[in-house]
């Protein structure tokens, strides 16, 4: 059963083609990862799927609601990481947490819940007290991921999440992603770490220039290509795209 | 040094951005198209004669001297009902003259409107009474009379000021009502201009500081529907800019308080009170009301417009640029109607001038205390359309991918 169905999506800015019809479908509890070079029209497309932009043309469903008119319903279903994101800068990490989970849930305890989910996910401890203008890039970045996480949504979306995470942190964001899709939760993510992608996704699509040139598991792209592995499955592809 | 002139160079480029020079333009271009109108409103009112009744019940050589040489002084003598002052000669005027006793001249006059231009009749009119006694102490001191009195030769005559409106009398000289009405009438647009200049900055910078610090797209992705964005957004905003304006307004007070203390000193306070009552010029329960209300409208129009000119900033350097637009549509009432009536200017500029929202705030004051009450409900209809008009669009933009995607590029152009 598919979560997630993207049917011919091409999205244009002016005259640019960002995504040029592209297809997918994910399957409930699937990792699945978008990579490809700057500029390709990864970041285009999440947002499209996260509603914030309307596609030129296609069809997207999540779980059988179309978002040409469900729109409402989506969001209830999704949560966005954007690739570049910001939180209110006067309030303190924990109120910030405390405003999300109560635009989210349903419940004072539902929201409860999710804030203490949010804290352990966030990671940061007693600094959840002081202002986000204190906080560093790192810091900001935990805190939103714990936010994006934290209701537990049927869609995750994604964008670059451990981009600007030291090693160690990287590292426990990938593991809580990884359990929470155990769990059931679906994730549509992109990014350039290539390790990240070969220790997270079930499948990925490569994008170049808004087209998808290539789609499938992690091994079965390395053996199909020949690569020791994703980074050479990328650099090949997308070389071969630009002679 | 030369490594100073490179800074410099680099400082004088950043402040120049069309952001901040477009609406210095702007502003400018503005004044002088008002300083045009009220030119051309000022000169018209001064260039009429100040037209008077004269009504002589003494009909003797020294009430006809009286006559005459206010017409040689350049007034209008008539008998139009149209005509601004009303001018009594008593019975016995010159037999009292005569007797040394003070005939007592009576002079009744019209308020039309509270502007200052228009008013310049009014000063003019004001200064019948002096002229009317310097008249008489001539004729008493050509006459063969011999004042044996010091006082009497300078005084020989007691004015009674009465001011009609609206067929209401009132014992009392036009000046001191004017000044009453002008200092309450001055108070309440600048209050006006503040709250909603604040308003809309407020709302425009809500969304900016949301794009700025990359908070809008995370905004958007939430469950709660665009309506309840934009209706929280500009009801913040609103609030605090009330808020706000009643501190402004609370040291306004004090400040205007200690003007007018001191102005108003000589004058007997409580007299001129009676007089605004009696005229019907004060203001009820169901004015104030009526007062508020066109305010909320403005306050409304303002903030549905700067958000919709909010919608299209980047960043909030550039809020200020983005709602000049509103800040010329506020000048210009704001500036028009401290000075002028509005309703007697030429058609095609009325018309201009009533197109914008604001001006039906500026004037709610005037039309109330004038009892210009179809003027004042018309204009809260209107404003109340655009309201409507300017939420749908505001919350249509914020609902489409256009927020993300529109930019102000003439701003940018040149940059
Ligand atoms: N608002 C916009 N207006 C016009 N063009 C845009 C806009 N946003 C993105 N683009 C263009 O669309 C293309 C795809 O951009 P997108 O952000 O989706 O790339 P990406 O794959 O996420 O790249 P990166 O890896 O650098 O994040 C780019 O060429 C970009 O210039
Ligand atoms: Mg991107």
């Amino acid at each position: 059963m598919n979560l997630l169905t993207v049917t011919d999506l091409t999205k244009k800015y002016k005259d640019f083609k960002a995504v040029n019809s592209i297809s997918f479908s994910i399957p409930k509890g699937e990792i699945f990862a978008l990579i490809g070079p700057n500029g390709a029209g990864k970041s285009t497309t999440l947002k499209i799927i996260a509603t914030i932009l309307q596609p030129t043309s296609g069809k997207i469903t999540l779980e059988n609601k179309d978002f040409k008119n469900m729109r409402d319903d989506v969001r209830k279903m999704i949560t966005y990481l954007p690739e570049e994101a910001g939180a209110y800068k006067n309030m303190k990490g924990i109120d910030y947490l405390n405003f999300m989970a109560q635009l989210y849930s349903t419940s004072k305890a539902e929201a409860t819940e999710a804030i203490k989910f949010a804290r352990e996910l966030s990671d940061l401890g007693n600094k959840l007290r002081d202002k986000i203008s204190t906080y560093s890039k790192g810091m900001t970045r935990k805190l939103l991921l714990a936010r994006a996480l934290m209701s537990k949504p049927k869609l995750a979306i994604l964008d670059e999440p451990t981009s600007g995470l030291d090693v160690i942190n990287a590292l426990h964001i990938r593991r809580t992603i990884k359990q929470m899709s155990k769990l059931g939760m679906t994730v549509l993510l992109s990014s350039h770490n290539m390790l990240e992608i070969e220790f997270l996704s079930d499948r990925v699509a490569i994008i170049d220039k808004g087209e998808i040139i290539e789609i499938g598991e992690p091994n079965e792209l390395m053996k199909k290509h020949n690569a020791k592995n994703l980074e050479e499955v990328f650099s090949n592809l997308t070389q071969k795209q630009n002679e | 040094m030369s490594k100073f002139w490179v800074l410099l160079k680099k400082e004088v480029k950043e402040l120049l951005t069309p952001q901040m020079i477009v609406p210095f333009i702007a502003m400018v271009v503005v004044f002088m198209l008002m300083g045009n109108i009220i030119g051309n409103e000022t000169e018209k009112q001064t260039s009429q004669k100040v037209q008077i009744v004269f009504t002589d019940n003494d009909k003797t050589p020294s009430s006809n001297t009286i006559k005459q040489s206010m017409e040689a002084a350049g007034y209008e003598i008539t008998t139009k009902s149209s005509a601004q002052s009303h001018v009594v000669i008593p019975q016995n005027f010159e037999s009292d003259l005569k007797a040394q006793k003070q005939p007592t001249i009576e002079i009744i006059t019209k308020l039309d409107n509270l502007s200052i231009v228009n008013n310049v009749n009014t000063q003019r009119t004001a200064q019948i009474g002096t002229l009317i006694n310097e008249l008489t102490a001539n004729i008493v001191l050509q006459s063969k009379l011999k004042p044996n009195d010091i006082a009497f030769s300078k005084q020989p005559v007691k004015i009674s000021d009465t001011v009609k409106f609206n067929n209401k009398m009132a014992q009392i000289t036009v000046g001191e009502i004017f000044g009453y009405l002008l200092s309450q009438s001055t108070v309440v647009p600048i209050v006006l201009f503040l709250v909603i200049t604040l308003a809309s900055q407020l709302v425009a910078t809500a969304i900016a500081s949301e794009k700025e610090n990359k908070t809008l797209e995370t905004l958007l992705s939430i469950p709660i529907s665009r309506k309840s964005i934009v209706a929280a957004k500009l009801m913040a905003s609103g609030v605090v800019s009330f808020f706000i304006s009643i501190l402004y307004l609370y040291g306004m007070k004090s400040y205007m308080g200690g003007l007018t203390s001191t102005a108003t000193q000589s004058l007997d306070q409580s007299k001129v009170q009676e007089a605004i009552q009696q005229l019907g010029l004060n203001m009820g329960a169901t004015d104030y009301a009526l007062l508020g209300l066109s305010l909320f409208l403005g306050i409304m129009v303002a903030l549905s417009f700067a958000f919709i000119l909010g919608t299209f900033v980047e960043d909030i350097k550039s809020v200020q640029g983005a709602i000049t637009p509103l800040m010329v549509m506020l000048l210009i009432p704001y500036v028009l109607t401290l000075l002028l009536d509005i309703s007697t200017l030429a058609l095609p500029v009325k018309m201009l001038v009533y197109a914008i929202p604001f001006t039906h705030t500026f004037t709610a004051m005037n039309n109330i205390t004038l009892g210009r009450f179809p003027e004042l409900y018309a204009g809260m209809a209107y404003m109340l359309v655009i309201v409507i008009v300017g939420i749908i669009v505001a919350s249509k933009l914020f609902s489409s991918e256009k927020i993300f995607t529109f930019k102000l590029n003439f701003f940018k152009k040149s940059a």
